[in-house]
């Protein structure tokens, strides 16, 4: 086993790598930038290295100090986290010249998968299902040809792309020239490589993924499906597992293609195999994940694998200890992100000082954060600020849990998304399992209404609080920036509701 | 000793009149009613219990240019109070006494484009301007209706967190 380990990243990723450091006895270390001296992942960690100013860039994007910083803590081996450096082979690459492991896949694994085109390839060749398309675009020609074939609409890929990045959809033969050239040159732009590739565009399907982890003695296991298909420009907002769309016959289906994808890449470590699943059960190849994903707690709760201490472990050389046959789902596994956005501000990103904040807890609840009152949220990094995962026995259940813990959540000092949350976990649509990945763009509107019972307490507590800084002064915070006026809100919404708990919208308690 | 105040939230409105005796019993009158509150700062922080007759609430409160945001659980009521002797300016977007609105910029950034100028009628939750921040280019949006009163800045302008962008009227 290591003797230390180095977490390449900051927030709430790299206290989960730390708290599995500790289970296992191993002293872990932190790196920081400037602006996260007093971080909560610098006090958690047994050791803290600076690695360079504010900007990602020049601190946890930079290589080298990274390195250094590893060295000088004498660690052997370092955990990426996720974002940052994780999914980049040349810094898996450093970490081996260094002499440290780094808790992952090879660099050459990653190389092959991170090539849109070279993965279609392995994946076709381990009988994996992938969409209609093609190989690299040469000639504008050739595209046509292909888009023809496949049948409009269809996508044009940067093959160097990844999180819904580089992508455009055509819907004629009028729009194809343009979208190829344009989409070259934003390929080359953003990821220094203008390859393209033509994909056949699905429509209203669901984003399934599948968690695998190997180790190198040749076991690749499968542990199930996770379903991300509420999100917002690509960006998962709400992940489950098990999928709701997914029988036992496609779960196994799904799981084997992913473990023979996994070993044709010669994959080893945790990773994910992300499919777009259509209305009949089909699935298809979107991409691999060759790094710890931020969803991975749900499939932790339903499978009660740790999958942080089984990288550890596996990247030590250890033998992963179960099969596939091992593998049982147990229940059911919602996590919310919340991020510091406004959502009745079109999601606008908000940055401010966390002057108040208390995390839910209770039965079937596990939280992901770094939060701490004083905490700054800045505009240098993520707007995640924290993970809400609730575990429950059914869907009904974990929806029921992660609901109620939402409605306990409380920060103060930044706009969160939690009232977005609340209203999609009431949503009929979404309690019945019915989305896809349009469906909040298209189909889901956040409603401003208030539940009206609160609003004589709401009354009293201004009446009262007026009334005291009359009298004597009182003092509060100064609300966050960018506050709405009062104006835009409706006095609507849940009327029957029973306080501080949850009327389902036109569903009802059991 | 009895003090009256105008709340509004939303479409809701009411005349509140509090009333405190020697005892330190606090009394609450919401248009017609009165109420028997008891309220405790905890720990002289951000949360405060509120019983209202054996109704149990918690909330916490921030100030607001006129009024207070009143949270209870996840629902933020942002009240109005009129008749407040010593309301407290706070920063942000704010809502000027004389029913103004002022978009203020949430981060600091680059002004990328203007969408509206002097005189334009603006609905709410229309789009304003983009300003990129934080690597996005951010839609920042009107939060109440009417007319573009000023535009204090110009395309390709940087802007600091809290500076004045546009007024609506």
């Amino acid at each position: 086993m290591f003797k230390k380990l180095l977490v390449a990243n900051r927030g709430e990723i790299t206290i989960r790598v730390l708290r599995a450091c500790r289970e296992l006895g191993i002293p872990g270390v932190a790196v920081y930038s400037e602006a996260d001296r007093g971080a909560l992942h610098v006090r958690y960690a047994d050791e803290a290295y600076c690695i360079g100013p504010a900007p990602a860039l020049e601190s946890y994007l930079n290589i080298p100090r990274i390195i250094e910083a590893a060295q000088r803590a004498g660690a052997d081996a370092i955990h990426p986290g996720y974002g940052f450096l994780s999914e980049n082979a040349a810094f898996a690459a450093a970490c081996r010249e260094a002499g440290i492991t780094f808790v992952g896949p090879s660099p050459e694994a990653m190389r092959l998968l991170g090539d849109k085109v070279e993965a279609r390839r392995v994946m076709r060749g381990a009988d994996v299902p992938i969409a209609p398309g093609t190989d690299f675009i040469e000639d504008p020609a050739e595209a046509v040809r292909a888009a023809e074939e496949i049948g409009y609409p269809v996508l044009i890929k940067a093959a160097a792309g990844g999180g819904g990045r580089g992508i455009r959809v055509v819907n004629s033969r009028q729009e194809l020239d343009q979208a190829l050239e344009t989409a070259r040159q934003e390929a080359l732009s953003a990821f220094g490589n203008a390859g393209v590739f033509v994909e056949k565009y699905l429509d209203r399907v669901r984003h399934v993924e599948v968690q695998f982890i190997a180790d190198r003695h040749g076991t690749v296991v499968a542990l199930g499906e996770r379903d991300c298909s509420v999100q917002r420009r690509h960006q998962k907002l709400v992940e489950e597992a098990p999928s709701p769309a997914v029988t036992p016959e496609i779960r196994r289906r799904l799981c084997e293609a992913a473990a023979r994808g996994a070993r044709a890449a010669g994959y080893e470590n945790a990773g994910t195999m992300e499919f777009l699943l259509d209305r009949d059960g089909n699935f298809y190849f979107l991409e691999v994940n060759t790094r710890l994903q931020v969803e991975h707690p749900v499939t932790e709760l339903v499978t009660g694998v740790d999958l942080v201490v089984d990288q550890i472990r596996v990247a030590a050389g250890e033998p992963l200890g179960y099969t596939q046959d091992d593998v049982k789902m147990v229940g059911h596994a919602i996590e919310c992100r919340i991020v510091a956005e406004d959502p009745y501000n079109n999601f606008l990103p908000s940055v401010g000082t966390i002057t108040f904040v208390r995390e839910p807890a209770g039965p079937g609840i596990r939280m992901e954060s770094a939060l701490f009152q004083g905490m700054e949220v800045s505009v240098y990094y993520d707007s995640m600020i924290a993970k809400l995962i609730a575990w429950g026995a059914d869907r009904d259940q974990a929806i029921r849990r992660a609901h109620r813990a939402l409605t306990e959540f409380k920060v103060l000092g930044v706009h969160t998304n939690i009232p977005f949350h609340l209203q999609l976990l009431e949503d009929e649509r979404f309690r019945r399992g019915d989305v896809h990945t349009k469906f909040l763009e298209q189909e889901f509107r956040l409603e401003r209404t208030l539940p009206t019972d609160g609003i004589d307490a709401a009354f009293i507590a201004a009446a009262v609080l007026a009334a005291e800084r009359d009298r004597r002064g009182l003092q509060l915070q100064a609300g966050t920036n960018g506050t709405a006026p009062a104006a835009g809100w409706r006095a609507a919404g849940r009327v029957a509701q029973v306080r501080g708990g949850i009327q389902y919208r036109g569903m009802g308690w059991r | 000793m009895a003090v009256t105040y105008q709340l509004q939230i939303g479409e809701e409105k009411r005349t509140a009149e509090v009333q405190q005796d020697e005892d330190g019993r606090v009394r609450v009158r919401l248009d017609n009613r009165w109420y028997d509150v008891e309220v405790q700062r905890i720990n002289g922080g951000e949360v405060f219990s509120l019983i209202v007759e054996g109704e149990s609430w918690e909330f916490t409160a921030v100030d607001t240019p006129g009024g207070f945001e009143v949270i209870i659980g996840p629902h933020v009521y942002p009240v109005a109070v009129g008749g407040m002797k010593t309301a407290r300016k706070a920063g942000g977007a704010a809502a000027g006494a004389d029913g103004t609105w002022t978009l203020t910029a949430p981060m600091s950034g680059v002004v990328v484009d203007v969408y509206v100028s002097q005189g334009d009628q603006v609905e709410q939750g229309a789009v304003l301007m983009v300003l990129e921040a934080m690597k996005m280019n951010n839609e920042l949006q009107a939060q109440k209706s009417g007319t573009v009163q000023t535009v204090h800045v110009t395309k390709g302008a940087r802007v600091d967190r809290g500076a004045p962008l546009i007024t609506v009227a």
